[in-house]
């Protein structure tokens, strides 16, 4: 057995289903053993590195197992930087495998050296330079671990070409080498009783809801205590679907472009429960007014993010099912009717809505699909105003159903993350909802998803702009646009069809209904829908960066607005 | 604010590139690092490495951030009252 087929034997060892990848020179080995050891295990050959990592990212986040991507040595490990950073900077669980020269050459800037292990270090939760083969199958066990354990994360493997082709002589079981490695905390009992008794004594709790109860699979623990404690609960862009948005607790996402109730809500609440959120600068604002008169808990598997942006008053490093499972034990039921109301006169005096005038909007195709859909499908985004949007108006009831690139905020992994999606999950309805701009960043997996006949629907909002960009230089720019007219658009109907996909245009209102009724009656291969948009709308509420939740925009401003001074 | 020279003894996997992850943690931060010094522990996995920084803004986060580091066993901040 050489080393390459000691690694198949491991990933099969840890259940890989799906190999996303783009074959090289250093890589020949691992892609022969693919053959040769007869693995179950299937290669999905993408047309760009970045389309492999996106694929496996949104393989993991819908599926809630690990993402695994091979690719080669130099510009193949080069081009999967960005997706290494997206799953970094989500806590998505990766394990990359990069081809390498052989170890000989290392360091002498041989043909398609580079040095990934340096090149990735800031964008992985840890990585490998593999020098010896008997430690490869321990080295891909340490991966695995490491990503799906503790906060997770990516993990790059780096594997030289001499590495995967000598002879394995060792076990392939063996244990675990991480000493320093800890994942796993007590639960505070004392923080505990501090958080219990704050929330139990509160009239106006709020429940904040991060990315960190997905991962743990907190989602029960978190909806019976808000029902019990009668707590409304609102949710970060990537906490979506830890608890269902219909629920009458939910006040859906806050921050930037969240809600007005939400925003409101934190703005008076005198006690905020923050569960595996880590008040990213989207959310907080202006952090010396963010929510400044409540009791303030927070609880995060992360050390580093507890009082990073926001100082607390109660801290519990752990798990969030473990700590919510304490909570629950220890909390005695509450009612809170006069501030449910009063956050229900908010939903009713500044509901989320859009004119359903003159042009067709994003709003309003979005709100069609939440509907045709009963907010049950897998959603993913790509970056700017549609993701804001689709936040809005796209209920997403289950976990695992949103898949969306917040932390780094990458465009082009959108349509990538459904593909990877659509393979974990064959049976359900899988929806990329895209920009123009960010879709041509990574269109050319088109033809992963056509080899695949998968039946991802494709929606592209196309307003002929880099629209979230435009509408900052429209509102704090004097409207100057710059480097964002996306004048040249191919015809995207044409495109998919080129590649063998479904085209279907959407170019009105009038005819949304039965276009979409055409959209969802297909399912024999992808379906890419063209949708004319209003070319200049504008999201709101905004709360302009850096400035505080209170200072949140609801209507489009009729004065001049002062350039914006916090975050980008 | 006066520039506090801190001083922070960490123990670490004695690893190829842990040396380059700990420097990350600084230089993303724009700490100058002053001084290092590594003892690999005779016959061990482990070193000490003993590291002088200047210029720090946060130290609590920089310790966080290093202890989050896989190959990093422990984190001790040392006198940060001496001035550079």
């Amino acid at each position: 057995m050489d080393g390459a087929t000691a690694l198949i034997r491991t990933l099969e060892k840890h259940n890989v289903e799906y190999i996303f990848g783009y074959s090289g020179g250093a890589v020949i080995p691992i892609f022969d053993a693919l053959i040769t050891s007869k693995t179950k295990i299937k290669f999905i050959l993408v047309r760009h590195e970045q389309g492999a990592l996106h694929m496996a990212d949104g393989y993991a986040r819908a599926s809630g197992k690990p993402g695994v991507a091979l690719v080669t040595s130099g510009p193949g490990a080069g081009n999967a930087i960005t997706g290494m950073m997206t799953a970094q900077m989500d806590s998505v669980p990766l394990v990359v495998l990069s081809g390498q020269q052989v170890t000989s050459m290392i360091g002498l800037d041989a043909f398609q050296e580079a040095d990934v292990f340096n090149m990735s270090m800031s964008v992985v939760k840890h990585n490998y330079l593999v020098r010896k083969v008997n430690d490869l199958p321990r080295t891909v066990d340490e991966a695995f671990h490491l990503a799906t354990t503790g906060r997770p994360g990516p993990v790059l493997i780096d594997i030289p070409k001499d590495v995967s082709s000598s002879a394995f002589t060792a076990e392939l079981d063996q244990p675990v080498d991480l000493p320093s490695y800890e994942h796993e905390y007590d639960v505070d009992e004392s923080e505990i009783a501090k958080l219990v008794a704050a929330w139990q004594k509160a009239e106006r709790p709020l429940i904040l809801v991060g990315h960190g109860v997905l991962i743990a699979k907190a989602e029960k623990e978190l909806t019976q205590l808000a029902k019990a404690m009668d707590t409304p609960v609102t949710t970060t862009l990537l906490g979506k679907g830890a608890f269902p948005e219909t629920d009458s607790l939910s006040l859906g996402m806050l921050g930037m472009h969240g809600t007005a109730y939400a925003n409101k809500a934190v703005v008076e609440c005198d006690f905020l429960l923050n569960v595996g959120s880590r008040f990213d600068d989207r959310i907080v604002g202006k952090t010396s007014e963010f929510c400044k008169n409540a009791f303030k808990a927070h609880i995060d598997i992360d050390a580093s993010e507890i009082d990073k942006m926001i100082k607390v008053d109660v801290s519990i490093r752990a798990d969030a099912q473990k700590a919510l499972a304490v909570v629950q034990e220890r909390i005695k039921p509450a009612k809170h009717i006069a501030w449910n109301k009063h956050l229900d006169e908010y939903r009713q005096k500044y509901p989320l809505q859009y004119d359903v005038a003159k042009h067709l909007t994003m709003q309003q195709v979005i709100d069609k699909l939440c509907q045709l859909t009963e907010g049950k499908a897998v959603v993913s985004t790509d970056v700017g105003q549609h993701q804001m949007w689709a936040a809005q108006f796209y209920k997403t009831e289950r976990p695992n159903n949103w898949l969306s690139s917040g932390g780094a905020g990458t465009m082009g992994f959108g349509m990538p993350a459904a593909i990877g999606a659509q393979f974990a999950r064959p049976n359900d309805t899988v929806i990329a909802i895209v920009g123009d701009g960010g879709f041509q960043m990574t269109e050319y997996e088109l033809a992963t998803a056509c080899i695949h006949k998968l039946p991802v629907k494709i929606f592209i909002f196309n307003n002929h702009y880099l629209g979230m960009v435009r509408q900052w230089q429209e509102l704090f720019y004097d409207n100057r646009e710059s480097g964002v007219d996306l004048e040249g658009n191919p015809d995207f109907v044409k495109l998919a069809e080129a590649y063998g996909a479904k085209g279907v245009n959407i170019a009105s209102a009038d005819e949304m209904d039965a276009k979409l009724r055409e959209v969802f009656a297909t399912n024999d291969r992808p379906v890419v829908v063209n949708v004319e948009v209003m070319k200049t709308d504008n999201i709101f509420p905004m709360i302009p960066p850096g400035a505080a939740l209170e200072d949140m925009i609801i209507e489009p401003p009729t004065t001049k607005m002062d350039k914006p001074t916090g975050s980008t | 604010m006066p520039d506090v020279l801190y001083t922070l003894t960490l123990q670490v996997r004695d690893a190829p590139g842990v040396l380059v992850r700990i420097a990350h943690v600084f230089a993303r931060r724009s700490c100058n690092v002053s001084s290092v010094q590594v003892k690999p522990h005779a016959g061990g996995i482990w070193s000490d490495m003993t590291i002088e920084a200047r210029n720090v803004m946060r130290i609590t986060q920089i310790v966080q951030q290093l202890e989050k580091i896989i190959d990093v066993k422990s984190v001790y901040v040392h006198n940060n009252e001496r001035k550079s």
